[in-house]
C-alpha cells in the first residue's frame, strides 16, 4: 500500500474543496458585502473542531482510519461504518460529477450531452481511482500549479480594475444570510469524509494534514472572496461563476480571455475529488471484505455512480432539491464526526497493526 | 488506445458549429418598436473576403455586411437575424452594444441580461446609447481598422483615455444597476456631418461595395460623434448629460489618468491645464438624518497651453491654478448636484454612504434614493501646477 | 523480428540437448576438435590451426574476421615456437605454457565445450594442447567495430564529442576513463540464450541504492529472450510496467551524461551491440536536460530549459489545442487572429478538425520518408514537402495556412526534446482527437488522464514525476527549471533516492550480485 505525505494531501484537499467552491455554491450564497468574509471565518473554525473526533481517532489508534478500527473492533460494526461512510461519500461523489457537468454546460460546451459529459468524468476518475492515491494526489500538484498560474496572471491583468470603495468595514449585515453563508461552507467540507477514510494510508502524523489544510484554505476562500468584491463588487450577487466571470475579464497577449483556464482547472479539480472519493470507496471495500484487489469494486461503484448521476443530472429541478439537501450538511455530520465520536467510544485502547515507518 | 477509443465512439455526442459557419458579430444595435411592439436588432457581423486572394483580409471590400431581425424578444429578435444571415452568431468578437432610444424607456438590465447572461459574449464589447435608432448608426461604415464597428470602439475607449467619456462594460453597466437606485450611465453616439473619409454604400445591409459603388453625401460625410450620455435611474433613463456631465461621472466613478481642459481667464486669456494624478476621495457624514457627501479631487497639473496670457512663466502657474480649481468645481457641480437631486446615483454615492454609514445605510436601505436626493454634496478641488509648459522652469 | 521461444524444430530445451552430455574436454585433441566443430555445425567461419610446439601437438581455433591476426601472430605462435625447456608430459608443458607464458590480459582455462564455444564466438582464439584436458582462452579479440565518434543524438555544443560505440568493452573503458573512481563497479553478465550478449551493469558503490542494483540484476538473470540485438529489447523488462507513453528508462549515446547519471546514485546498463546505454530509474523532468545546460551560464540554461518544457508541452497539445478553440471556443482568439483564421477557413475543403488530422499524418509520412531515405536523395523530400504539402496545398485550398503552420511549429517543437519524440507524437494525435470532438472539456480528461498515469508510475521505487510531485522543493530549486551555479551545486549533493516519495523496492536483503565473469 503506498503512503503518501500530509503535504501532498493538503494540496488535494485544497484543489477539492476550491473545486466545490467555484462549482457548487448557489448565487443565493455568493452575495456581495461583508458577511461572507465573516462566514468563511466562522466557518473554519467550525470545521476545525469538526475535525476532532477524526484526530482523536488517528492519534489513539496510531493513525488507524475509523474504518479500520471500527472493523477490528467488530466485524458488523466495521461493515456498518464502511457502508455509512460510502453512502456520505457517494452523495458528496454524485454532488461534485453533477456540478461539473453543469459548469461545463454552462461554461464550455453548451449542447455536450448530459451522459456525455457525465460519462467522460466518472470514466476519467474511475481510471484515477484504479490509478491509486499516489496517482491522485500527485496530479493535484498539476492542478495546483495551474490554480496558481490562473490566480498570478488575473493580478497581473485585473489590478487595474479593482475599485477599493466595493470594501467597506463591517461584520454582519444581514443575519439570515450569514447563516445561511456558513452552513453552506460547512456543507462543502466533504474532505472530512475523504479524511475519514484514508488516514492509515499517511506516511506519519495525518493530524498535521488538518492543521495545514485548515488555515491555508482559510486564506484562499478570503483572498478569493476579497477578489470578487473588489473587482465585481454587487455585480457579484448576480453571477453565478464569479471567478470564472472575472477570468474573462482578463485579457493576456496570448488569449483574448482567461475563462478557458479557469475552467480548466475547476474540472480538473473536479476530476480529482471525484477519483479521490471512488478510491475511498474502494479502500473501504477492501478493508470489509479483506481482499486487497478492489479494481472490480471500482470499477462497478464507478459504474453505479454513472446511474445515480443520470437519474439526478438530467433534471436540474431535482438536483436543485438533491443539492440543498446536501447544503445542510448532514453528510458531513454523519460521516465526519458521528462515525468517528462512534469509534472512539467504542473502540478499545489497544496497540492497532499499523505501525507508520 | 482506450482514450482513442472512447473519444472516437463518443464523436457526435458533442455537436459543433464549424468556424466557416460562424457570424462573427462586430456590433449589434437594439432598438424598440413601439407601433409593432417588437424588438428590433441590427447587427454587423464580418465579411469574409473571397476576393483579395490567398485567405487575406481585402481593405477595398466593405469588411461588415448587415443582419436585421425583428421579435417579441430580444433573443428571438437575435434569432431572427441570425437566420437571415445563415449563420450562427458568435457574440464573442462584439464590441459595441448600442441601445436605442425607445428601448431606454424600458429597463436597462433586462435588454443587458441578453449578453450577460452568454458566457461567450464579448465581456468588454462597450454599451453605449444611440440619440435616435441604432440601426441609423450601424449604417453609416467605415473602412479603417480590420472593421467597422472598431472606429465606434475606439471613440468611446479614447474617451476614456481622455478621462472624458466612462467606458461602459456589460458588467460595469450591470454592477451600477445593482444600488437601490438602479442608476446607469451610457455614453452617447450621434450622428454628424462632418468632413470625414465615410463613405454610404448604396443599399443598406452592405454587400460588397466596390470603389465605383460609394456614394458620398452632398451636404458632407455623415459620421458618428460621441456627444455626452445618457443617465438612467431605476433602469430606465431619466435624462442626457452634456459633455461635462459626462466628465463628471467618470471622475466620480474611475480613476481618470489624465485629463485636459481650458480655463476661462477672461481678457482673451484661455490657458489650457493637464491633470495627471487625479486622487479622489468621497467622504459622508450624517447628522440627524441628512447626509453630506464632501467629495475631494487632488492632482497636479501643467499648462499646456498659455492660451494668450501675458505673464511670465513664474507668474502663470500662480495665476491659473485657482481659477483652474473653479472651472473644474463648476463643472463637476453643474452635473453632479442636478442629477443627484434627481435621486439617481451614478457617482457611487450608495457606496460610500453604505462604507461610511453603514448604520444609517441599513437603517435607510429602501429610501436611499431620497436620501441621496436630500443630501448636501459639497466638492473641493486641489490642483498643484508643477509645470508651466514650454519654456516653463 | 520474432524472438519466439518454441521453434517448430529447435526448441530451447533442445538446444540444451546439444550441448547436454559429457561436455567436459577430453584429453584429446582431435577429439576437442572435432567436438568443437560439430557443435558449431560445421561452420565456415570456424578456422582450426594445428601446429607443434616443443613437439607437443596443439590447436588454435578461432572464429573468423573475430580475432586480431596480428595479435595472434605475434603473442601466440612466435612464443610458443620458442617454446619453454622441453616439458614431456603434454598436460604438464600446457599448464606452464598458461602460468609462465602470459600471452594476454585476458586469458582463462576452459574447461568445458559450452564455455568454449561460447568464447570463441565472443572473438577469443582458444588453444587446445594433445593430452590436456582444458584449454586457453586468450583475449585478443580484434574484430572490425566503429570508431569513436560524436553520438548522432544529443548533440551538444560545448560537451564533450565522444559517443558510445557497439563493444561493450570499449564503452565501459570509456566510462572508467570519466570516473577514476574505486567506488565505480561493473559487473558483466550475459543476456540472451542464444546470442549471449554481453551486458555490463555499472554503479558507484556508496551512492546507489543496493535494492536497485539487485532488482536490475535479477530482472537481467530473468530475461527469457533468446537474443538480444540491442539495448532496446531489455527496456520492456527494465521498467516497472510496460507503459505506452513515457519510458522509465533512459537511453543515452554520451559517456559523459551516463557517468553524470551515475552519479546521482543510479545504475547503468551497457549492451554490448549498441551505443545506447540504459540509465535508471530516469524521471520525467530529466528528458528536458541535456549535458549543455551544465557548460552553459545558469541564466542561459535555465531559459533554455523552460523554453524544452513549452516545447514538449506546445508541441503535444498545440494542434489539439487549435481545432478546439476553432470549433468550441473562437472567443479565446484574439479578434484580428481569429478574423485571419475565420477568412482562411472559408475558402478550405476540409474542415478543421480534419486538416489537422491530414496535415499531421502527411508529416509523419513526410518525417519516416525522410529518414530512411538515402542522403542522396533525402534533399528531395524536404523539397517536396516544402512546396508541395506547404505552399500548394494552402494555395489550392485544400489545407488553410494557419493549419499547415501549426503543424510544422509542433513539429519543430517535438524535435527540441528528442527523447520525447515518440510520446509527443502519440499524445498530439489524442489531443487532436479530444480536442476535435470535445473541445477544451476533451483535452483536459485526456490531459488528467495522462497525469494520472504518469503520477503513478515509480521508477524503481523513485516516482516518476519527481520533484514535481511529489514536490521536493529543494531539487526544483537545486536543478529541475533552473540549475545553480557550479559553485552551489559542489556545495551539495543529491541522490535520485533523496527525492521525496522514495519508497523501497521489493528487495530486502543486499547482495552484490558477484562477478559473473570477467572477461
Amino acid at each position: 500500500m503506498s503512503r503518501i505525505s500530509n503535504r501532498q494531501l493538503v494540496i488535494t484537499f485544497l484543489a477539492c474543496r476550491l473545486s466545490a467552491e467555484m462549482m457548487t455554491p448557489s448565487a443565493e450564497t455568493v452575495l456581495y458585502g461583508p458577511d461572507r468574509f465573516t462566514a468563511i471565518f466562522l466557518a473554519k473554525i467550525i470545521a476545525a473542531l469538526l475535525y476532532i473526533p477524526l484526530i482523536l481517532v488517528t492519534l489513539r489508534f496510531k493513525g488507524d482510519s475509523p474504518v479500520t478500527c471500527a472493523f477490528r473492533r467488530n466485524k458488523v460494526f466495521g461493515v456498518a461504518v464502511g457502508v455509512i461512510l460510502a453512502v456520505t461519500l457517494t452523495a458528496a461523489a454524485v454532488q461534485t460529477v453533477i456540478s461539473v457537468e453543469h459548469y461545463i454546460t454552462d461554461t464550455l460546451l453548451n449542447n455536450i450531452l448530459t451522459i456525455s459529459g457525465i460519462a467522460v468524468l466518472v470514466a476519467v476518475s474511475v481510471y484515477g481511482a484504479l490509478k491509486g492515491l499516489s496517482a491522485v494526489t500527485r496530479s493535484s500538484v498539476f492542478a495546483a500549479a495551474v490554480f496558481g498560474l490562473l490566480i498570478f496572471l488575473i493580478g497581473v491583468t485585473m489590478w487595474d480594475k479593482v475599485n477599493p470603495d466595493f470594501i467597506y468595514p463591517a461584520f454582519i449585515e444581514d443575519g439570515r444570510y450569514f447563516v445561511k453563508c456558513t452552513l453552506s461552507e460547512i456543507s462543502m467540507n466533504s474532505e472530512i469524509l475523504i479524511f475519514a477514510v484514508i488516514t492509515d494510508e499517511i506516511r506519519s502524523k495525518p493530524h498535521k494534514t488538518v492543521l495545514y489544510y485548515l488555515p491555508l484554505l482559510l486564506v484562499i476562500l478570503e483572498f478569493l472572496n476579497l477578489l470578487y468584491n473588489l473587482i465585481l463588487g454587487p455585480y457579484m450577487s448576480k453571477i453565478e461563476y464569479p471567478l470564472y466571470i472575472i477570468a474573462s475579464l482578463s485579457d493576456i497577449v496570448i488569449f483574448r480571455r482567461l475563462d478557458g483556464i479557469d475552467a480548466i482547472v475547476w474540472l480538473m479539480c473536479g476530476i480529482i475529488k471525484t477519483a479521490l472519493i471512488i478510491y475511498c470507496v474502494g479502500r473501504i471495500y477492501s478493508v470489509c471484505s479483506k481482499k486487497p484487489d478492489t479494481k472490480k469494486a471500482v470499477v462497478v461503484y464507478g459504474a453505479f455512480i454513472f446511474m445515480l448521476c443520470m437519474v439526478l443530472g438530467s433534471d436540474r429541478t431535482v438536483y436543485e432539491q438533491f443539492r440543498s439537501v446536501m447544503s445542510g450538511g448532514i453528510h458531513i455530520l454523519l460521516g465526519g464526526v458521528l462515525i468517528p465520536l462512534t469509534v472512539l467510544v467504542a473502540g478499545r485502547k489497544k496497540q492497532s497493526g499499523g505501525e507508520k515507518k | 488506445m482506450l482514450t482513442l477509443t472512447v473519444t472516437i465512439t463518443l464523436v457526435g455526442c458533442v455537436s459543433y458549429v464549424d468556424l466557416s459557419d460562424r457570424a462573427i458579430v462586430q456590433a449589434i444595435g437594439i432598438d424598440y418598436l413601439p407601433d409593432k411592439k417588437v424588438y428590433r436588432i441590427s447587427m454587423q457581423y464580418f465579411n469574409q473576403s473571397s476576393e483579395g486572394g490567398q485567405n487575406q483580409i481585402d481593405k477595398t471590400q466593405d469588411n461588415v455586411l448587415k443582419s436585421v431581425g425583428e421579435g417579441e424578444s430580444i433573443f428571438e429578435a437575435a434569432k431572427n437575424a441570425s437566420m437571415l444571415t445563415g449563420k450562427d452568431l458568435l457574440l464573442s468578437e462584439n464590441r459595441l452594444i448600442i441601445i436605442g432610444k425607445e428601448l431606454r424607456k424600458y429597463k436597462l438590465c433586462d435588454t443587458l441580461e441578453f449578453f450577460v447572461g452568454n458566457y461567450h459574449s464579448h465581456p468588454q464589447a462597450y454599451v453605449a446609447a444611440a440619440e435616435d435608432t441604432a440601426e441609423e448608426l450601424l449604417d453609416i461604415r467605415f473602412k479603417e481598422g480590420s472593421t467597422s464597428s472598431q472606429r465606434l470602439a475606439n471613440l468611446i475607449h479614447n474617451a476614456s483615455v481622455e478621462s472624458r467619456n466612462e467606458s461602459t462594460y456589460p458588467y460595469q453597466v450591470m454592477t451600477m444597476l445593482c444600488t437601490s437606485t438602479e442608476s446607469a450611465f451610457l455614453p452617447l453616439l450621434t450622428t454628424a456631418t462632418l468632413k470625414t473619409d465615410v463613405t454610404i454604400p448604396k443599399e443598406t445591409g452592405g454587400g460588397k461595395g466596390n470603389g465605383g459603388g460609394e456614394e458620398q453625401s452632398e451636404d458632407g460625410e455623415k459620421t458618428i460623434i460621441l456627444d455626452g450620455g445618457v443617465v438612467f435611474k431605476g433602469g430606465k433613463e431619466l435624462c442626457r448629460v452634456d459633455d461635462d456631465g459626462a466628465m463628471a461621472i467618470f471622475f466620480m466613478n474611475d480613476t481618470p489618468s489624465e485629463y485636459s481642459f481650458t480655463v476661462p481667464l477672461g481678457q482673451n486669456a484661455m490657458p489650457s491645464v493637464t491633470l495627471i494624478e487625479v486622487t479622489r476621495s468621497i467622504k459622508a457624514t450624517e447628522y440627524n438624518g441628512k447626509v453630506k457627501f464632501d467629495v475631494t479631487f487632488s492632482a497636479s497639473g501643467k499648462i499646456g497651453t498659455k492660451g494668450g496670457m501675458k505673464e511670465d512663466d513664474k507668474k502663470a502657474a500662480e495665476k491659473v491654478a485657482e481659477p483652474a480649481e473653479r472651472e473644474l468645481k463648476r463643472k463637476i457641480e453643474s452635473s453632479l448636484i442636478p442629477i443627484a437631486e434627481k435621486g439617481c446615483d451614478v457617482f457611487g454615492l450608495e457606496n460610500t454612504l453604505r462604507r461610511c454609514c453603514n448604520r444609517f445605510y441599513r437603517e435607510n436601505m429602501d429610501r436611499v434614493g431620497e436620501i441621496i436626493a436630500e443630501s448636501e454634496i459639497e466638492v473641493n478641488v486641489n490642483i498643484d501646477i508643477f509645470s508651466q509648459g514650454i519654456g516653463g522652469a | 523480428m520474432s524472438n519466439s521461444k518454441k521453434l517448430p524444430d529447435l526448441s530451447e530445451k533442445s538446444v540444451e540437448s546439444i550441448n547436454s552430455g559429457d561436455s567436459r574436454l577430453a584429453a584429446n585433441l582431435n577429439i576437442n576438435c572435432s567436438e568443437v566443430r560439430r557443435l558449431m555445425n560445421n561452420s565456415s567461419d570456424l578456422i582450426i590451426k594445428y601446429f607443434s610446439s616443443d613437439g607437443h601437438r596443439m590447436a588454435v581455433i578461432t572464429c573468423e574476421g573475430m580475432i586480431g591476426k596480428a595479435e595472434l601472430a605475434n603473442l601466440i605462435f612466435r612464443p610458443l615456437v620458442s617454446a619453454p625447456p622441453k616439458i614431456q608430459d603434454d598436460n604438464e608443458f600446457f599448464t606452464k605454457v598458461c602460468s609462465d607464458m602470459p600471452i594476454a590480459e585476458e586469458q582463462k582455462q576452459v574447461y568445458d565445450y559450452d564455455s568454449l564455444c561460447l568464447y570463441i564466438m565472443s572473438g577469443f582464439a582458444v588453444l587446445l594442447c594433445d593430452g590436456a584436458e582444458f584449454g586457453i582462452a586468450i583475449g585478443i579479440q580484434g574484430f572490425a567495430h566503429r570508431s569513436i565518434d560524436e553520438p548522432s543524438t544529443h548533440i551538444n555544443l560545448r560537451a564533450s564529442r565522444e559517443g558510445f560505440i557497439e563493444v561493450v568493452r570499449t564503452n565501459v573503458a570509456m566510462v572508467r576513463r570519466r570516473m577514476k573512481s574505486p567506488t565505480l563497479k561493473t559487473i558483466m553478465m550475459t543476456v540472451g540464450e542464444r546470442s549471449k550478449t554481453d551486458v555490463s551493469v555499472c554503479y558507484l558503490t556508496d551512492k546507489a541504492d543496493m535494492n536497485i542494483v539487485n532488482a536490475v540484476t535479477d530482472k537481467l538473470k530473468n530475461i527469457p529472450l533468446n537474443t538480444i540485438a540491442g539495448g532496446e529489447y531489455l527496456q520492456s523488462f527494465l521498467e516497472d510496467d510496460d507503459s505506452v507513453l513515457f519510458s522509465q528508462i533512459y537511453a543515452t549515446e554520451r559517456p559523459d551524461v551516463f557517468v553524470s547519471k551515475l552519479y546521482e546514485g543510479r545504475v547503468g546498463i551497457i549492451v554490448d551491440g549498441t551505443p545506447f546505454a540504459l540509465v535508471l530509474p530516469c524521471l520525467f523532468a530529466e528528458n528536458f536536460v541535456t549535458m549543455d545546460d551544465y557548460t552553459h551560464k545558469p541564466y542561459f540554461s535555465a531559459f533554455l530549459r523552460i523554453i524544452r518544457f513549452f516545447a514538449f508541452i506546445a508541441g503535444a497539445v498545440l494542434p489539439g489545442l487549435y481545432v478546439a478553440l476553432c470549433n468550441f471556443h473562437p472567443e479565446m482568439f484574439r479578434s484580428a487572429l481569429l478574423l485571419n483564421i475565420y477568412s482562411s477557413e472559408q475558402t478550405t475543403a476540409y474542415p478543421v478538425f480534419g486538416e489537422c488530422l491530414i496535415m499531421y499524418i502527411l508529416y509523419e509520412i513526410m518525417r519516416e520518408a525522410g529518414l530512411r531515405l538515402p542522403q542522396s536523395i533525402g534533399h528531395a523530400v524536404s523539397i517536396v514537402g516544402g512546396l508541395v504539402i506547404g505552399e500548394i496545398s494552402v494555395s489550392a485550398g485544400l489545407m488553410s495556412a494557419p493549419v499547415v503552420l501549426i503543424i510544422a511549429a509542433t513539429g519543430l517543437c517535438s524535435f527540441a526534446v528528442p527523447d520525447l519524440y515518440d510520446s509527443c507524437m502519440i499524445l498530439r494525435l489524442v489531443f487532436i482527437v479530444a480536442g476535435g470532438t470535445f473541445g477544451l472539456f476533451g483535452i483536459t480528461a485526456v490531459g488528467v488522464v495522462i497525469f494520472f498515469r504518469m503520477c503513478s508510475k515509480n521508477s524503481y521505487g523513485v516516482p516518476y514525476t519527481a520533484p514535481f510531485a511529489p514536490v521536493t522543493l529543494k531539487s526544483i530549486i537545486r536543478d529541475t527549471f533552473r540549475r545553480e551555479s557550479w559553485k552551489k551545486l559542489s556545495d551539495t549533493d543529491m541522490t535520485v533516492q533523496q527525492l521525496s516519495g522514495k519508497a523501497k523496492s521489493g528487495h530486502d536483503t543486499e547482495r552484490t550480485g558477484g562477478n559473473e565473469q570477467d572477461k
